[in-house]
Parts: structure tokens; sequence; C-alpha cells
């Protein structure tokens, strides 16, 4: 199973990239993050095709996840 | 501390001490006290018996403190037709707190129609003629001043618009690092308040003024140095954070992600051309071209947030460009060029517009047809035509809920007859609460839920009249302190800091429980000023076509029951 995923902000070396990886069955988003050496603590928000996720949620029949750091507003 | 009266009918300026009743109120506080005991509430805006009033927050002109110089402005608004406060960075909240101001309260109308300066010092304050000034733009206007005061003044003006008496016409400020009118008091048409005074701009010259007393130095020094301490270890507000990388624009991905962003007149969550205008973009832009990044606003300022856009020649364009505005001016009108944006920013800066009810009523305007999305030129005549004073510029100039009236559109973004800020309500369900609800009509700044999506779902009914009521709360104390709103974090956390910093600057031995009831009293005065004004809770409301038009790309509506939003003002 495929997936593409950005990272934003401050979140990383990767900060930026659309990447498609290949997941696991199973897997969360917290799996995820490790693998992308996000550090979890850091995310302000986990977006999964437009929908705000939790950390444990399952990585299922999604094309894009977007990990972003936390925001204030404008 | 003072309080200074400017009648503009028999141009005298007065000075009196504060009333014990005020002595705890600031800012917007003390603004939502004077309006409710001074002014009809069913007074006309624009007429003699409105003021206006300039107020520091509590805690404004206190060197070694980061982040707390915001300026409060209000009056009857002329766009709401309710109690207004609107505030903004830059110099002048620190230098009227520095000089013992906690407030000027401006009143009364000009016998002729005649134009005036306010010069404030240490050594008093008197009103000059500024007729020369007239139909100036506020970069103009400052350029001017600055000649004529130093470039070390702070200067509070208004543009074009605010002379015009239009209800989109806001309040500039003057920057600390870059001296330009870059930050405005812009929402509910105070600048149009400020015109029908005759008053064109206040020059503020706190060179000779002592520092202010402490009443405990050592609580508030420690209290400082920890806010500021924490406010630099965090990840939303230091150094590596995203409001200092990228300021404001930050917000643009993550709501253009969750399908909030205002796009084509509020007409779908999504920009396709996000990547061209977000904070990444605007970022790599800014340093490729050789402009700033990381500029403070107010001296002191730890954050850093603004940016001095530049063009491809490094002649700067506007500082500093926002979300807001990126947003309003950009994917609202279906402009994805940040060159294209920045310069209808400082047309809007120049004209004293605010740039979210222009980019609102221009959107409006689009959808009526009377010009196409992504059309810049055309974006740009409309605010030559507001520019030059034609019927279709005073129509645009007086905003959104106007414009989209005579033009017979259905989709107005209002709430109290101001526009939407960035944030489409029917995908960021906890801000269509505050619009509905805020005295202040639709503002953002009021109480956003944009930084809480992890605990309260966006597109859900559930929790979102608690979060926006506990956002309200927060609000209002920042903006009685003068704190910034991205300074939060640490206060909020923990409200006792907030208390000790009050404390150590008064010695008035609060607990978190007075600084809760303030907060409280804050929203319930301003709430009694509108009731006296006119307003229920039948305009507790957003516009129908929000609860019943889907949109894409979750097709949500704001779909929050009238007797739901009623809770959020049970107790005030």
């Amino acid at each position: 199973m495929g997936v593409e995923v950005q990272i934003h902000g401050g979140l990383g070396s990767r900060v930026g990239r659309l990447a498609r990886l290949e997941i696991e069955p199973r897997s969360t988003m917290r799996d995820l993050a490790r693998r992308l050496s996000i550090p979890l603590e850091k995310v302000g928000m986990i977006v999964a095709d437009g929908r705000l996720c939790g950390a444990d949620d399952l990585v299922e029949d999604v094309q894009r996840i977007s990990f972003f750091p936390p925001i204030m507003g404008g | 501390m003072k309080i200074l009266r400017v009648d503009m009918n028999r141009l005298d300026v007065r000075s009196e001490a504060v009333p014990a009743v005020y002595e705890r109120f600031g800012g917007r506080a003390l603004i939502a006290h004077l309006l409710l005991d001074e002014i009809d509430p069913a007074c006309e805006p624009l007429g003699p018996g409105n003021k206006l009033i300039f107020a520091p927050g509590l805690l404004g002109g206190l060197p070694g403190l980061s982040s707390a110089g915001r300026l409060s402005v209000g009056g009857k608004s002329p766009l709401t037709g309710g109690v207004k406060e609107a505030n903004a960075g830059g110099m002048a909240g620190d230098k009227l707190g520095h000089l013992g101001l906690k407030a000027i309260v401006v009143e009364g109308k000009p016998a002729e129609d005649r134009l005036f300066l306010l010069h404030v010092t240490e050594r008093g304050a008197h009103l000059l003629p500024a007729d020369d000034l007239r139909g100036l733009g506020n970069y103009d206007t400052v350029a001017r001043l600055h000649e004529r005061y130093g470039d070390e003044v702070a200067i509070i003006s208004i543009g074009p618009a605010g002379e015009r008496g239009l209800a989109g016409a806001g309040i500039a400020v003057t920057e600390d690092l870059t001296k330009q009118p870059g930050r405005q008091a812009a929402r509910g048409g105070l600048g149009a308040v400020m015109g029908s005074k005759g008053l064109k701009a206040v020059i503020i010259d706190d060179s000779d003024a002592p520092s202010l007393p402490l009443a405990d130095e050592d609580l508030f020094r420690r209290a400082a140095r920890r806010f500021a301490k924490e406010l630099l270890e965090s990840p939303k507000t230091g150094r590596n954070g995203s409001m200092h990388l990228y300021g404001t624009s930050s917000t643009m991905l993550p709501v253009n992600e969750i399908g909030a962003l205002p796009t084509r007149n509020f007409s779908t969550g999504r920009f396709e051309a996000v990547e061209e205008i977000c904070g990444p973009r605007l970022r790599e832009t800014i340093l490729a071209r050789g402009g700033k990044i990381g500029v403070r606003c107010m001296a002191g300022c730890v954050i850093c947030c603004c940016n001095v856009f530049v063009d491809e020649n490094g002649v700067p364009i506007v500082s500093t460009l926002q979300y807001e505005t990126l947003v309003l001016l950009g994917s609202n009108l279906g402009i994805g060029h940040l060159d294209d944006i920045a310069r209808l920013n400082y047309m809007c800066n120049d004209l004293g517009l605010d740039s979210i009810e222009m980019g609102a009523a221009i959107g409006v305007a689009m959808e009526a047809g009377l010009a196409k999305f992504g059309d810049v030129q055309a974006a740009m005549g409309f605010l030559h035509q507001v520019k030059e004073g034609t019927v279709l510029g005073r129509l645009l100039g007086n905003g959104a809920a106007v414009t989209g009236r005579v033009l017979g559109v259905n989709r107005i973004p209002v709430a109290r007859g101001q526009a939407f800020p960035a944030y489409d309500p029917r995908a960021l369900k906890g801000n269509g609460v505050t619009y509905a609800t805020s005295a202040m009509g639709a503002d953002h700044t009021a109480g956003n839920a944009i930084g809480h999506v992890k605990m309260v779902d966006p597109l859900s009914r559930e929790g979102q009249i608690e979060l926006s009521r506990k956002l309200q709360r927060v609000a209002a104390m920042l903006d009685m302190t003068g704190l910034c709103l991205f300074a939060r974090p640490p206060v909020v956390d923990d409200p006792q800091l907030m208390v000790d910093l009050l404390n150590g600057r008064y010695g008035w031995g609060w607990t978190v429980e007075d600084l809760e009831q303030a907060e409280e009293d804050l929203l319930r005065t301003e709430r009694e000023f509108n009731r006296r004004a006119g307003f229920t809770e039948i305009h507790d409301r957003l516009p129908e076509s929000f609860c019943h038009e889907p949109l894409p790309p979750h097709n949500a509506v704001f779909d929050i029951p009238a007797e739901e939003l009623a809770k959020v003002s049970e107790g005030l």
C-alpha cells in the first residue's frame, strides 16, 4: 500500500518534501512518524486526505498525509 | 496615569487623572467601559456623539517585556453598528504607555471641514492644522510627518478612505524597525470614525518620558524573564517555530489541507494555487530577493513574526505580508501570485483600508460578475476606484455586506456586517461560533479555533461552543493587557504568569480568579453596549447561505443551532 507524505515547518530535515512511501498493513500515523524521524511531540496537526487524525489512527485507504507543526493563526 | 480628552468641537486638549473606577481597566476593557459610560449606544457612528479611543494595554510601555505594546482603538463601529475594538502592533501602544497615558479620548466633531494632527509629548498635547495632508495616503503622510518630527516618533494615521468616512477604513500605526505604516487597527471602520473627527494623524513622542514605576520590581522582572524564555523555547514562537520562520503565513497550508481556506468568495475551501502563496513560498521568495524575515513590529518583541516583502529588484513593496491578507486578497479572489497580492496589500495600506474587508468586498463583486476571479488588474482597478471616490469605489469601500446587498449576491461572508476573516466557518466551526457570537462581529482575533483542531474536530458540532467561549475569554485577557495574540502560549498555559506581571507592575494583589473576572467583565460590558444599541440573540447568527450551501471538499455547512449559539453569552 502506498501513501504520499508531506512534512511541513520545522519538523525535520525532509521539510516540504512530498514522498511516496510503501506502508505495512495496520500501520499507524505514529509508525509513519517514527519511520520518518518526525518527533510526534512537535507535531501540531496530522491531516489525512483533508481530515484531521490522531497518532494512533491507522494509515488505511489514505492517499496523502501531511504533518504540520503547531500553528497559531493569522 | 492620565487620560487625554481631545475635544474636536472646541479644538482643545485637556489631561485628567484616571478615575478610580477605571484604574484596573486597560486596552479593550477600558474602551468598553468608556463607551458604555459615555456615549449613547444608539448614536450615529460618524456623528459628534461617538468617541474614538486609543488605549494601550495594562502592560504597555514597559521595557524588558516582550510583545505587550499593542494599541487598542475603539468606538462605535460604522460597519457593525456595535461596540468595536481593533488593535495593532507597532510603536504607538508602548509609547502611549510610556507617557503614562491610559487613553486618548477623541470627542465631538470640528465645526468646519478641516483636518488636524494631535501631537503628544511628555510636556503636553496639542492640536495642529493638517489640511496640507488632506487626501494623502498613509505612506506619504508618514513620510511628511517623519520629516517634521523625526523617525523615532510613533505615528497613527488614516488615508483617504478614512477621510471619506468609508466603513472599510482602518487606522495605520508605524512599525518599530521599518517605521512604515504597516500595522493596522483595521477592522470595523474605525478609520472612518477618526476621519469624522477631522483627525488625520496622531504623533507620539515619548523621548523625555521617565520609566514607568513598578510596584514589585523583582516580581515583575522575574515574570518578564520567564515569559520571554518560554516564548523563545516554544515550538510555535521560538527561533525554530513556525511563527518566526514563516510568520502568520504558516497557517495557510494547514487551513487549505483541512478545507477551510476561503477561495473565490468562500465558494470552496481549497485553493489550487496554494503552493504559490503559502508560508514556505513566501519565505523562499523574500530571502532569495534580499527582503527580510523575522522582523519585529514592536520594540523588544522576541517572536519577530513580520517580514519585508520586496520585488525582484529588492525594492520593498509592503511590510508585512500576512496570512489574512494573503487569503482575502489572494485565494479569495483567485489570485495566486505573491507580487500581485503584495501590491494589492500596499494599495489597501496606503488608502487606509482593511485588507480583509476589501478582499471580501472585491470577492463579492467578482461573484456578481463585475470581474473574473483571478483578474489582478480588475482588483487593482477596484481599489483605484476607491481612491478616486467613484460610486463603485464608495460601494466597495463600505464593505462586503453593502456591496453584496447592492449587487444582489447571495453568499455574502459577513457577521454583524463585518467580513469573515481567512477561515471558512463551515469547515472550522469554532470560528463560526466566534464570528456569530462575539460583540466584535466576524473577527478571528476575538477567538480563533485554528490552534485547537487537535482537541476539537473543526468539522464537528461537538465542543465548539465551549471552545469559542474559552477562546473569547483568552482574547479578552490579551486585549486588555496589550499582549500580542501570538504571545499567548505562556500565559494561557499558566495564567498565574499574567497575574504576576500585573501584580509586579501595579501591586494589586490579584489572583487568577480576579483575572478571570476581569475577562468576563469585559465581554459582559461589550455585550451590554450592543444590547443597548439594539442587538439581540437573533443577531448571533451567520448568514443563512453558510448554513445551507455545502463547502467543498467536505461539503460542510455551518450547522450549530441558534439555541446552542445562545449559550455562548449565558452568564454575561
